[in-house]
């Protein structure tokens, strides 16, 4: 991969991106954290990080979640990477299975958020394109409306009824046996 | 509790604070992503939600078309939602199709191979008197597969050129048929499915030759053919009878299981030590043990360095069976976990006395073996040998679990107080001793 560095002043620091949220406020990162973001790994390798990396569409508090998030895991993936040699191959399922443990619970913690940042981490997940972020988020409103009725999800999120009767009547007739 | 009532906390770049957020301020893609997360029935449940979600599910990429429950209307529902879903298909799974709903299917593959379903389910159930619904052709036009898991059907003879998928890497069949093309169907099947990582062939059907022998008896064999996959990584063959299949070089392979009903069911002339030396970088082995009238293993000459845990459906009931076990030990000296599943019902032939076991000890037998488990034991004295053998060679040995079969002859008591005399070599072996009740 791309360094960010151009010059030998920067050797040293290539490892570190600064990150810029809405309000301006400054994060500084590793590299290997930031390139969750596909979207941030592509500006590094287009070498276009100098000075941080703007990013207009989120806000400090949501940014801040949203590196915890991949601070977590960018050390699972290297966990993963990392040398198998050193265990057998027994021992080394073990720490796998504790680490992944370990990664759900933080996950589930994660998660314990109210709607408006839930939906707030969606769509910063969607625009710094991280995946694993983007799913697990999605998953969580989708297990929300999860065995609701239409009017169920309507209250819950907020959301104006403006299909016609003889439309919902119709909608109902056409997949009767999802509504039974 | 339900956060909508919760004020949604300061935040510097909101205006509209007060509001509970609203799901359909997000952008339609991420609608659909939501809703790809759904079930099937609740994703098609959410288009009476609002108009902007009237037509989601039908767009929602990677949305699982799964059916589990396999009545009737389940299979008219999967046909509606097959006619208007507009995607790619990742999945679609119906498990149990009853047999008033064969025909279904005939519609759903020719969808699906057009939508590029990627992995395919397809479970019919099984029903007396009535013949195995036969797949639809168009099977073999579903060129994107990557899974694919089929139970109780028969396979047509492929179009020429698409005998295979060439991105399929799992393959699954249950009581599957190949009545037109037969072993040969199977062989292409899999040879040309190159990026095969994992097969299981479970109880197929396969036509046997009609070979008479010279007494006239029917013979129960097959036509050899080789199982092509130089990129297996798991093997799992069930069946009742040995249907000629042989294994080229697998040098990937992981995680073998070779069970057959009753051991006497493998081909008398199929070449075991051939079959084992295809299999020599496995590290997980499940193996039902021929019953030969001598040493089916004799002159294994290769290394299995990877084999961590071995699984034996046996019995110490003969001499070669007792060789044969100890002849794949013997080159298995990175082994930790030795299962047995004895064949309870055989009654010993021949006293194996721990003499003969021990001068077939070398220094690699045993030496990393953490854990044995004699399941169904029936604590003949060749089983109390072996035991012993174990316990006096094995240094790493942490436990040895003894599960015996109701209606031996002699009581758990006896049995116990014979084992603890034994000597053991390791410091931490344990053995624990249990009746297995039915």
């Amino acid at each position: 991969m791309a360094s960010a560095g151009s010059g030998d002043e920067k050797a040293a620091a290539a490892a570190m991106i600064t990150l810029i949220s809405s309000d301006n406020e400054k994060f500084e990162v590793t590299e290997a954290t930031a390139t969750l973001s596909q979207t941030i790994r592509h500006m590094i390798e287009d070498g276009c990080t100098d000075g941080g990396v703007p990013l207009p569409n989120v806000t400090s508090k949501i940014l801040a979640r949203v590196i915890e998030y991949c601070k977590k895991h960018a050390t699972a993936a290297a966990g993963e990477e990392g040398s198998s040699s050193s265990f057998s191959d027994a021992a080394f399922l073990e720490v796998d299975r504790a680490f992944l443990e370990e990664l759900e619970e933080f996950d589930d913690a994660f998660l314990e958020v109210d709607r408006a940042t839930l939906f707030d981490l969606i769509l910063a997940a969607n625009y710094l394109d991280i995946k694993g972020l983007l799913n697990l988020t999605c998953q969580k409103v989708a297990d929300s409306v999860k065995g609701k009725t239409p009017e169920q999800i309507r209250e819950m999120y907020n959301i104006v009824n403006d299909l016609t009767p003889e439309e919902e009547a119709e909608i109902r007739r056409e997949t009767q046996w999802a509504f039974e | 509790m339900e956060a909508r009532h919760k004020r949604r906390p300061p935040s510097p770049d909101a205006a509209d604070d007060a509001a509970p957020p609203n799901l359909n301020s997000l952008p339609t893609d991420l609608l659909e992503k939501i809703v790809s997360c759904l079930p099937i029935r609740d994703a098609v449940r959410t288009s009476a939600v609002s108009r902007v979600w009237r037509h989601l599910w039908e767009s929602a990429p990677g949305l699982a078309l799964s059916w589990d429950d396999g009545a009737d209307p389940a299979a008219r529902a999967a046909d509606a939602v097959l006619a208007r879903y507009s995607r790619a298909v990742c999945i679609f799974r119906f498990d149990y199709l009853p047999v008033p709903s064969f025909s279904h299917a005939d519609c759903w593959v020719p969808l699906l191979a057009g939508k590029g379903v990627q992995a395919l389910q397809l479970w019919f159930s099984k029903a007396r008197d009535v013949e195995p619904h036969y797949m639809s052709v168009s099977i073999f036009s579903c060129r994107e597969l990557i899974h694919l898991n089929l139970a109780v059907c028969d396979i047509p003879a492929a179009p020429s050129g698409l005998a295979g998928f060439p991105n399929l890497t799992t393959l699954y069949l249950q009581e599957v048929g190949f009545p037109e093309s037969g072993v040969r169907g199977l062989e292409a099947l899999i040879a040309e499915s190159p990026l095969l990582e994992a097969l299981t062939l479970s109880n197929l059907w396969i036509p046997e030759e009609e070979d008479e022998d010279d007494d006239g008896d029917q013979d129960y064999e097959f036509e050899a053919w080789v199982i092509q996959a130089p990129n297996l990584r798991e093997l799992s063959i069930e069946s009742e009878y040995d249907h000629g299949w042989q294994i080229e070089e697998l040098p990937f392979i992981e995680q073998v299981e070779i069970r057959c009903e009753i051991s006497g069911s493998y081909s008398s002339n199929r070449d075991f030590v051939k079959l084992l030396t295809g299999l020599a970088r496995v590290s997980k082995l499940e193996l039902v043990m021929p019953l030969r009238e001598d040493n089916a293993f004799e002159g294994l000459s290769c290394t299995f360095e990877n084999l961590k845990d071995l699984s034996l459906r046996t019995d110490f009931c003969t001499l070669p069976n007792i060789l044969s076990t100890l002849c794949l030990l013997k080159n298995a000296p990175n082994l930790e976990k030795l299962f047995f599943e004895i064949c309870c019902c055989n009654l010993q032939e021949f006293e194996v006395g721990v003499d003969l076991l021990n001068a077939e000890w070398t220094d690699s037998l045993f030496a990393n073996l953490r854990s044995v488990t004699m399941e169904l034991a029936t604590c003949q004295s060749n089983e109390m040998h072996f035991i012993q053998f174990v316990l006096s060679k094995a240094r790493h040995l942490q436990e040895f679990h003894v599960l015996v079969c109701e209606g031996r002859s002699r009581s758990n008591e006896e049995l116990i107080v014979e084992i603890a005399k034994y000597r053991r070599t390791s410091p931490e072996a344990k053995v624990f001793f249990k009746t297995m009740v039915f």
